[in-house]
């Protein structure tokens, strides 16, 4: 039995689509305007952030992740549209029963020192994974394997505790399971300075808060790929420096932050700087359910009724967001589309029906809260303030208390703050962020969320490995947390907005900000 | 002389030992949890995975234990490995120290060049065009923030002259030439403020010797005009001037993080930004034991040279 296959993961694991799929993702204009791929050139990149470290298994941080994702490879990778998966080193797989999964690697695949990937590499990838030791952010999630078999050099088996549909959603992303090279990661130790993977560069150089320089992989498994002879990172922080850089053409991609920088910039010539097609970034609000005011759901629903969701996204995010339930709209097809968030229970603007429930549950005269939030990213603040006004309506008064990012976090998980708010980021599989904050087993929980359906409703969607069914039961999930109010979402984002030089052609920007297309971009 | 020095230098122990207290408390006054950030926000923070990071960073020994740990390593070049990376810090700071010294350096040498001619010309011509045309125009610089200017400068030099590559990386090892370049502009951004404060004292401190009596005898003497300003004027005006230099140069470096921040320059004010931000707190603890050692030591040659400037200190120092 195949795990749910697209058309695109046949063709890709009968190897008669390989071809196709290297140039299928390269735009797909009339067959005579087609641009023809060039080979050469150097592309710099105007980052962000210095990574932290560039050992793919060691940490969470994005800025690790985006240079990682150059270097290494996954057994499989997510597709165009970053909703499905397709075959990456693994060129087929199957699902004996649904606590197996067995893997058929590529050929002739080297790691950049030049060795052969094998079956042992992967299995020590995931050995090292949930090794205490590596302090993997990840272990909970890959505890789930019980055993890993390796019965010929090709071939890898993975026996799973319990059935864990999100398991291929994970093996796609380089940021949770970057194959490495047991002999590289035994030399070096660890691989916080660079390693050797099986990815289209070669890291070259390392210069922290200066330069990433990378070079092509003669040995790239797929053909003719990448175009670029190197890609060269340079660490700008400053965001109106990038935006000068680009213009200047010192960097010829770059990512923003802020939405008033991304729209300053949709008007310069010969910059592509195109909207985001999807959002990514969930804002979400949690409440200590634990004590009064927000154990009472009455209280919860009236603070979501007192919510103007498109006004947020209007205001905050000059429209560049989506409205949203407990899952991103990213996550198609298991999140509720935009277009119909407002049909969920209490999320439509009411404040006669709140007002009304506030004072059947005895808050006739309001109450005061304390509502914390982290100035660190753009949007969260400017939210904080505008519900504030919102729920004023209703009687109840916020002071918002700004905390320190870390701090957030930490008050997040004791629940010191009755009311705190954070953009999650993306996670590769629905059930990443949402088991982790409202599943009653969750050791993170912080609005301590204890209702039996929900965790039956999302063991379920875990086990299942048909997407029909696991979409009913996702939608089924985020009916049960607006209709109960866990939390609130009052909008989902961008992760980044993305914007390049028109001579870079070829690159497509994905809502998870993973900037895998670069294997196949090239330079005018 | 040498009583004097080493009298000054024996002073800063004290001072140094008091930096380190400080920036090993510091950190550990600001709420939060370094944990909270090294595992990210899916790890509950009483878990096991967080208890085995916080043995293995001994965040769960006292703060003095962890202070004697540290100073030990400190005293001996070993400031432990970053809380984040996992590698040692001290290469870190000596890879990014070069960076922020050329930068700094630089920009005094700016600052200098453009503030002591030009505090000398406006007392000169006090109240007259030039000197209230120069002050205004110090005044302007002195207002400016140096982020504020750092970014037009980028964002204009990027549309109209585009050729002039200023957000290349600087790499001052392998090509010095091409990372002195490139700190140009930056240099000239963070010594604006500089340039107008040293201006502003020489301004003063010569339109006070310019009525001292020796002047008038110099002249009388038949010392030409020129001389008579530099050789009599200026050098009896520089004492007050040179503590401005010092305290400037404590200001370069502190204003050295947003050049550096604006510019993308791999300096030590970048290291510790970033370190902050992380919360990578043997990183933050030694760059800011660093950063305010440096501060100290340019006290140091400050106060060493009014010595060679100003021989009556010999009898009072």
């Amino acid at each position: 039995m195949r795990a749910y296959i697209t058309r695109r993961q046949f063709l890709g694991s009968t190897g008669a689509g390989f071809v196709a799929l290297g140039y299928g993702a390269a735009p797909a204009g009339a067959a005579d305007e087609a641009p023809v791929p060039k080979r050469g050139g150097v592309l710099t990149i105007g980052q962000d952030e210095n990574p932290i470290g560039l050992d793919p298994h060691k940490t969470a941080a994005f800025s690790t992740g985006n240079i990682a994702e150059h270097i290494y490879t996954c057994l499989l990778r997510w597709d165009e549209t970053s909703s499905h998966i397709e075959p990456d080193l693994a060129t087929a797989w199957e699902k004996p029963d649904p606590q197996t999964f067995v893997f058929h690697l590529r050929d002739g695949v080297k790691f950049h020192n030049g060795n052969v990937l094998t079956s042992e590499d992967v299995k020590f990838t995931f050995e090292r994974l949930v090794d205490p030791a590596t302090r993997s952010p990840w272990v909970s999630i890959f505890s789930v394997i019980k055993a890993i078999e390796t019965p010929d050099p090709k071939t890898v088996v993975f026996r799973l505790a319990s059935p864990f549909s999100p398991f291929p959603n994970y093996l796609a992303t380089i940021k949770y399971s970057a194959i490495v090279n047991r002999e590289d990661v035994r030399q070096r130790g660890d691989l916080v300075k660079g390693g050797a993977g099986t990815g289209p560069f070669m890291l070259e150089d390392f210069r922290p808060n200066s330069l990433i320089r990378m070079k092509r992989n003669p040995d790239y498994y797929e053909l003719g790929l990448p175009y670029l002879d190197g890609l060269d990172f340079r660490i700008i922080p400053d965001e109106a420096s990038r935006m000068a850089a680009l213009r200047a053409g010192s960097v010829q991609l770059t990512w923003l932050g802020r939405p008033d920088s991304a729209t300053q910039m949709r008007d310069v010539p010969d910059i592509v700087a195109p909207d985001p097609k999807s959002y990514s970034r969930l804002m979400l609000l949690e409440f200590d359910q634990r004590k009064p005011p927000f154990n009472d759901v009455r209280v919860r629903r009236a603070f979501s009724l007192a919510l103007n969701r498109e006004l947020i996204t209007k205001v905050v995010w000059r429209g560049f967001a989506g409205l949203t339930a407990s899952l991103p709209p990213m996550q198609a097809p298991f999140a509720v589309p935009s277009g119909e968030v407002l049909g969920l229970p209490y999320m439509k603007e009411d404040v006669v029906a709140a007002k009304a429930l506030m004072a059947e549950a005895g808050y006739a005269s309001g109450f005061e809260a304390v509502f914390a939030v982290s100035p660190a990213n753009y949007g969260d603040v400017q939210i904080a303030q505008i519900m504030q006004q919102m729920v004023g309506r209703i009687g109840i008064r916020i002071k918002i208390l700004q905390k320190e990012w870390s701090q957030l976090v930490a008050d997040f998980q004791s629940t010191e703050s009755p009311m705190s708010m954070a953009g999650l980021v993306w996670g590769p599989d629905p059930d990443t962020n949402i088991s982790i904050r409202l599943d009653s087993n969750s050791t993170v929980n912080p609005g301590k969320t204890a209702d039996p359906v929900l965790d039956e409703l999302l063991a379920k969607a875990r086990q299942s490995y048909d997407e029909a069914e696991r979409t009913k039961l996702y939608r089924a999930v985020q009916q049960r947390v607006a209709d109960m109010a866990y939390i609130i979402t009052p909008c989902a984002a961008a992760l980044r907005w993305e914007m390049w030089s028109n001579k870079l052609q070829g690159y497509r920007a994905v809502p998870s900000a993973q900037r895998v297309y670069l294997r196949q971009s090239w330079l005018q | 002389m040498l009583r004097y020095a080493a009298g000054r230098i024996v002073l800063t122990v004290p001072v140094l030992f008091g930096v380190s207290l400080m920036s090993f408390a510091i950190i550990h006054l600001i709420p939060g949890d370094i944990v909270s950030v090294l595992a990210g926000p899916t790890v509950a923070l009483d878990s096991e995975a967080a208890q085995n990071i916080r043995r293995s960073l001994h965040l769960d020994q006292p703060l003095p234990v962890q202070y004697g740990i540290w100073l030990m390593g400190a005293l001996r070049g070993d400031f432990g490995n970053s809380l984040v990376m996992g590698l040692p810090v001290a290469p870190q700071i000596a890879s990014h120290l070069p960076v922020t010294l050329v930068l700094t350096a630089m920009s005094l040498l700016f600052a200098i060049a453009v503030g002591l001619p030009a505090g000398v010309a406006t007392a000169k011509t006090r109240g007259r065009w030039p000197d209230l045309f120069i002050r205004a125009v110090a005044l302007l610089g002195l207002s400016t923030p140096p982020f504020f200017v750092g970014v037009a400068a980028v964002l204009l030099l990027s549309l109209y002259w585009p050729s002039f590559k200023i957000l290349s990386a600087v790499d001052l090892h392998h090509d010095p030439l091409g990372g002195i370049r490139t700190l140009l502009l930056p240099a000239f951004v963070l010594s604006l403020a500089s340039a107008t404060t040293i201006m502003r004292y020489t301004r003063a401190a010569m339109l006070e010797v310019l009525t001292e009596p020796f002047m008038a005898t110099a002249r009388a003497k038949g010392a030409g005009r020129l001389r008579v300003l530099i050789r009599h004027g200026l050098r009896n005006a520089l004492l007050p001037v040179v503590t401005a230099v010092g305290v400037t140069a404590a200001h370069l470096v502190a204003g050295a993080v947003v050049v550096e921040q604006v510019f993308g320059l791999p300096g030590i004010g970048q290291l510790m930004l970033n370190a902050i931000y992380h919360r990578d707190y043997t990183q933050v603890q030694a760059t800011v034991l660093v950063v305010t050692t440096l501060v100290v030591l340019i006290n140091i040659v400050v106060d060493l040279s009014y010595y060679v400037l100003d021989p009556r200190i010999q009898q009072h120092g």
